[in-house]
Formats: C-alpha cells, sequence, structure tokens
C-alpha cells in the first residue's frame, strides 16, 4: 500500500474535517437552535442563513476596540501567522489532548532554538525523528500529516509533505533490491515526512531477512539526511515497544515518542456528530441514543477497533447507505427527511 | 497574504465582474504582470506570476462563480508626485449568493468572504449594473454594512457601464441607495479607474504606515 499525501477520493481521514462541531450534540435537530450566538459566517457555511443575511447580522457587532488594534499593530510575521493556522487545524481535531500538547512542545522548542541562533546562543540540533504507538484509525497519519505543514511553514522542512509506507514498500526480493527500494522512498520523502507504517514488520523475518537491510539503509539516511527529513515509526503500542527494545541504537535515534490512545465514547460521538455535519447529515435524538449505546457496547465488549475514528466512520456511512434505501422510494421526501439520520438506519450498529 | 500592507476586499454577487476589475486596475495602475496568490488548503498559498492580459485571459470567465475561492495581489499604488508609492493588497473574493447555496463548498467559500469583510481595512463592492433592476438584498445589505462598519473605507462601483443596460442601471442603482456615492466603472473597458485610483490614493496616504498595518489573521480552514 502506498499513499501518497493529499489521499484522494472517499478515504479521507475523518478526523480532518475542518468546520464547527455543532453546539449541543448529540441528536438536537436544529443547529440554528442550538448555537444561537454562532458566528454569522458559520451560519452562512451550515446552509442556514443566506450572506445577505449574515452581513445584515454583522452589521450590529462591536467594532475593534484600540486594545484589539494595538494587538494588530504589533501582530505577528507571516510565518507565524501560518503556523498557528496549521496549529489551529490541530486543534479542531477531537480529542487527543496528550498529542496536541506534545505538538505544541515540539513547535515551541523549535522556535526557541531558532531564536536562540539568531542571537548566537548555542542551539540543540533539532532531531525530529519520531515513533507514534496507538491502534489504527487514532489519529497517527493525521498528526504526522499537520506537522509536516508546521515543519514547513517553521522553515525546517522544504516540502512538509508525508510518504506513507509499509514493509512491501521498502523490502525487496533479492539482494540489494531493498536497499534500492528503500532509498527510492526516503528519495520521495526528502523534503517532508517519511511515515512507516507497522514499522516493526520490517524485523519480523528474523536474521536472514531483508528487512534488517532497509533498517539499515534507513539508518544511514537518517545521518545523511538529517536536515531533510524526518522519520515517524508508527504501530501498534505493544509491538512497537518491542521493536525498538530489540534495536536500542534505533530507539536512541527517536527522541519523540507519541502515544495515541483510543477515543473515548463521548469524543466518538463527537465525531461521529462531526462527519455527519461535513456531510450535511443530523441525527435525530433516538439515534443519537442508538449510536452511543452501540458505540459503547463495542467498547465494553472490548472489540478491537472499537475506539477508533475509522470505526466510526464505517458506522456512519453505512447509516447513510439505510437512510438512502429507507427514503429512495417515497414520493415526496422533505428536507429535513433527507438530513436526518434515523435510528432504524442504525439497526445492527 | 502580506501581512503587512493595507487590504482591499473586492466583494460581491457572482458575476458582478470582481476578478476583471481587480486585473483591470492591476493594468490601469500600470503592472503589466502580477503575482496573484490563492490559498489552496489550509495554510497552503500558491502564487503564480501572470502578465496581465493572460490572468484576464484565464482568470477572468464569461459566467458568473469562476473565482471559487480569494486569491490576491499586491499592487504598487503612485500616491501623488513625490509622495512615492504604497503597496496594497487587492483580495478579489468569490461571489456572494443572493440565497442559501446548495453546495457546501461555495457555502465555505461565502463564509470566508464574510470572514475577511470584517477584518478588511477597505472595501470595493461591485455591482453588474447592467442587472440592475432594484438593488438586491445583498447589494442593500453590503451598503448597510459598509456604511456602519467601514465609514470612508468603502466604494460601490457600478460595472459594465459600457452597456446601454449598465448606465440605466447606475441610475437605478444611485436612485435606490441615496447617501452612498456610485462610481460607474467599465472594468472590461478600463473606464472609471480614474476616480477609483483616487480614492485608493486617499485611503493609503491615511492609514497607517505599512508596518503598522494589521497582519492577517488566521483564517481557519476552508471547507474543501
Amino acid at each position: 500500500m502506498l499513499i501518497e499525501f493529499p489521499r484522494s477520493g472517499g478515504l479521507r481521514s475523518p478526523v480532518r474535517t475542518p468546520g464547527r462541531i455543532p453546539d449541543g450534540i448529540p441528536g438536537g435537530l436544529s443547529p440554528a437552535l442550538c448555537a444561537p450566538d454562532a458566528r454569522p459566517e458559520d451560519l452562512v457555511r451550515r446552509g442556514l442563513i443566506a450572506p445577505s443575511e449574515a452581513i445584515a447580522r454583522m452589521r450590529g457587532e462591536p467594532q475593534p476596540g484600540p486594545a484589539e488594534a494595538a494587538t494588530q499593530i504589533r501582530g505577528p510575521a507571516d510565518h507565524d501567522l501560518n503556523v498557528r493556522r496549521i496549529l489551529a487545524e490541530l486543534d479542531e481535531l477531537i480529542g487527543l489532548e496528550r498529542v496536541k500538547t506534545v505538538v505544541r512542545e515540539i513547535q515551541a522548542f523549535i522556535s526557541i532554538q531558532q531564536r536562540r541562533r539568531l542571537e548566537g546562543l548555542a542551539a540543540e540540533p533539532l532531531v525530529l525523528h519520531m515513533v507514534f504507538r496507538g491502534n489504527p484509525g487514532t489519529g497517527k497519519t493525521t498528526v504526522a500529516r499537520i506537522l509536516g505543514h508546521v515543519f514547513q511553514a517553521m522553515g525546517v522542512l522544504s516540502q512538509g509533505h508525508l510518504v506513507e509506507v509499509e514493509r512491501a514498500d521498502l523490502v525487496g526480493e533479492y539482494i540489494g533490491h531493498t536497499a534500492q527500494k528503500t532509498r527510492e522512498q526516503l528519495k520521495r520523502a526528502e523534503g517532508g515526512i517519511l511515515f512507516i507504517d507497522e514499522a516493526y514488520a520490517l524485523a519480523r523475518g528474523g536474521e536472514k531477512d531483508f528487512g534488517k537491510e532497509a533498517i539499515d539503509t534507513l539508518v544511514k539516511a537518517m545521518e545523511d539526511l538529517k536536515d531533510r527529513l524526518v522519520l515517524v515509526l508508527a504501530g501498534y503500542q505493544h509491538e512497537m515497544a518491542r521493536f525498538l527494545d530489540a534495536n536500542p541504537g534505533l530507539r536512541s535515534r527517536f527522541p519523540i515518542h507519541i502515544e495515541f490512545p483510543d477515543f473515548a465514547l463521548d469524543e466518538l460521538m463527537a465525531i461521529a456528530a462531526k462527519m455527519l455535519e461535513h456531510r450535511d447529515y443530523q441525527l435525530s435524538d433516538r439515534a443519537a441514543a442508538a449510536l452511543r449505546e452501540g458505540l459503547d457496547r463495542k467498547i465494553r465488549e472490548g472489540m478491537r477497533n472499537a475506539g477508533n475514528a475509522r470505526m466510526v466512520r464505517n458506522v456512519i456511512e453505512a447509516a447513510l447507505r439505510r437512510q438512502a434505501v429507507r427514503l429512495v422510494d417515497r414520493a415526496e421526501i422533505s428536507r429535513q427527511e433527507l438530513m436526518t439520520i434515523e435510528a432504524e438506519d442504525l439497526d445492527g450498529v | 497574504m502580506s501581512g503587512r500592507n493595507p487590504e482591499c476586499l473586492v466583494i460581491g454577487e457572482p458575476g458582478a465582474g470582481k476578478t476583471l476589475f481587480t486585473l483591470a486596475l492591476a493594468e490601469w495602475l500600470g503592472q503589466t504582470q502580477l503575482e496573484l496568490s490563492q490559498e489552496v488548503a489550509a495554510g497552503r498559498v500558491v502564487t503564480r506570476t501572470w502578465r496581465t492580459p493572460e490572468a484576464k485571459a484565464a482568470l477572468v470567465g464569461q459566467g458568473p462563480r469562476t473565482t471559487r475561492s480569494l486569491q490576491w495581489a499586491t499592487l504598487s499604488v503612485p500616491l501623488g508626485i513625490g509622495r512615492g508609492r504604497k503597496e496594497l493588497v487587492v483580495v478579489d473574493s468569490a461571489g456572494l449568493p443572493s440565497s442559501v447555496s446548495a453546495d457546501p463548498e461555495f457555502r465555505a467559500a461565502s463564509a470566508e468572504v464574510l470572514r475577511q469583510l470584517r477584518r478588511a481595512q477597505m472595501v470595493v463592492h461591485v455591482v453588474d449594473a447592467s442587472r440592475v433592476t432594484a438593488p438586491g438584498e445583498l447589494d442593500r445589505q453590503l451598503a448597510a454594512y459598509a456604511a456602519d462598519q467601514k465609514p470612508g473605507r468603502y466604494m460601490l462601483l457600478a460595472n459594465k457601464t459600457d452597456l446601454p443596460a449598465g448606465r440605466a442601471g447606475l441610475r437605478r442603482l444611485r436612485r435606490a441607495l441615496p447617501g452612498v456615492e456610485v462610481l460607474a466603472v467599465s472594468a472590461l473597458q478600463g473606464t472609471g479607474l480614474q476616480a477609483v485610483g483616487r480614492r485608493l490614493r486617499r485611503f493609503l496616504l491615511e492609514c497607517p504606515p505599512p508596518r503598522q498595518a494589521g497582519g492577517r489573521q488566521g483564517g481557519g480552514t476552508g471547507t474543501r
């Protein structure tokens, strides 16, 4: 599997969707009533009012006072603005609080090292190779992509793109093939992030396996391309820990470790609401209750993937199809009905 | 966008001629080429250098809604003999529809335009005068908004006055919006730009020196 940024088609990362989380989730049927103080432009985005109505509402807004004007005068450079814009995108992700903190720490650290360098102070070399540990669907790729943009905006990486690979993309079939394949991927990722999913698969085959050759090539590249490439090793918590224990030389080269916990029930509900809002759908109150109950059951039954956003997306997409089947033969369908997911659409969650 | 130079937002309904006006203004200011930037995704800006006539051919459509997202260029405006020049960022925007659009992409674009409207130092409102029988709700609200929120920093342009229908529309517009100064222009023929240039100059002379102009605030993410 080889997925290049940006991902195409329907496989959009579920937690990436921009836009507001509707106030009053889950299940509120009238967003307009749920958010009386929403900004006019947000109401326009959600299709609740026309632009002319928004402008009429904006007429009454207070003008920026002297204090606000003063902060504008000392407005930050474009560079920082871009970084802040990207971090705002990170903030829109649901949950992931610990991850957000670590990303901000990294960003602050880079910023300070850059300032120290300007002042002629000793600056720590930036080693930004990372290990992401967590189950699939917990936001690892999404966060890696955002980090790429942050590094690009800060001038750490020239491109900031994400190249996502797994064992099959790196390991070859005969002697010499592996180094060649691995170098190709490294070349593609130069200036950005090389994201290796299930990195421990590289060590799967034992001593004679070509996976070891891939690891060696990667380690060498980490020296040669020090300033031009960030390597992210990703995978399940335990497998990753075992992998790094078995390769102590590797562990010392990855100073940043980020854990991606499974999402909690409330977070999964918020993710579902955001996905639905982005697609112009809503849950009826009963559907929201049914969804919550279904997700809760999955978590309690300890289903693998229970706490992940991909599972929520699958559930939601199945519900959209069921709703379509439920409505398709009707003679008349109201706008409200087109938008509403009922409990029966969630049968079997 | 530049972050340091004052910004002028070009706003109006789809098909009013905002993009052609922006390019005609650049041409009138003597720019044979311009760097046009577009935000293609959150924080990702693509900048292209165009020769002005080529930009007109490529970016201006025959119908409404050719411009789908914000695009901006820095123009250098002469302030008069002995006063040098000042840079102005002209932000061309996607048209604001008169009703709720069914397309989430258009709605997101409209939301972004409204956010820019709030923070723009200067607003140029373009109306297709050839279609004015009576000014629409959007145009009325924009004029009223500007009177309250952007006093002295707003221009209403009646575009397409090269057409007979445009000249008739101009008269109706003036009658319907007493108290609002309506400037007649034709972006296609480049007429009426002198008056626009004069007002831009006045605005630039009055606005604080470049370093003190507000930087662009994070525009957030567009829904794409």
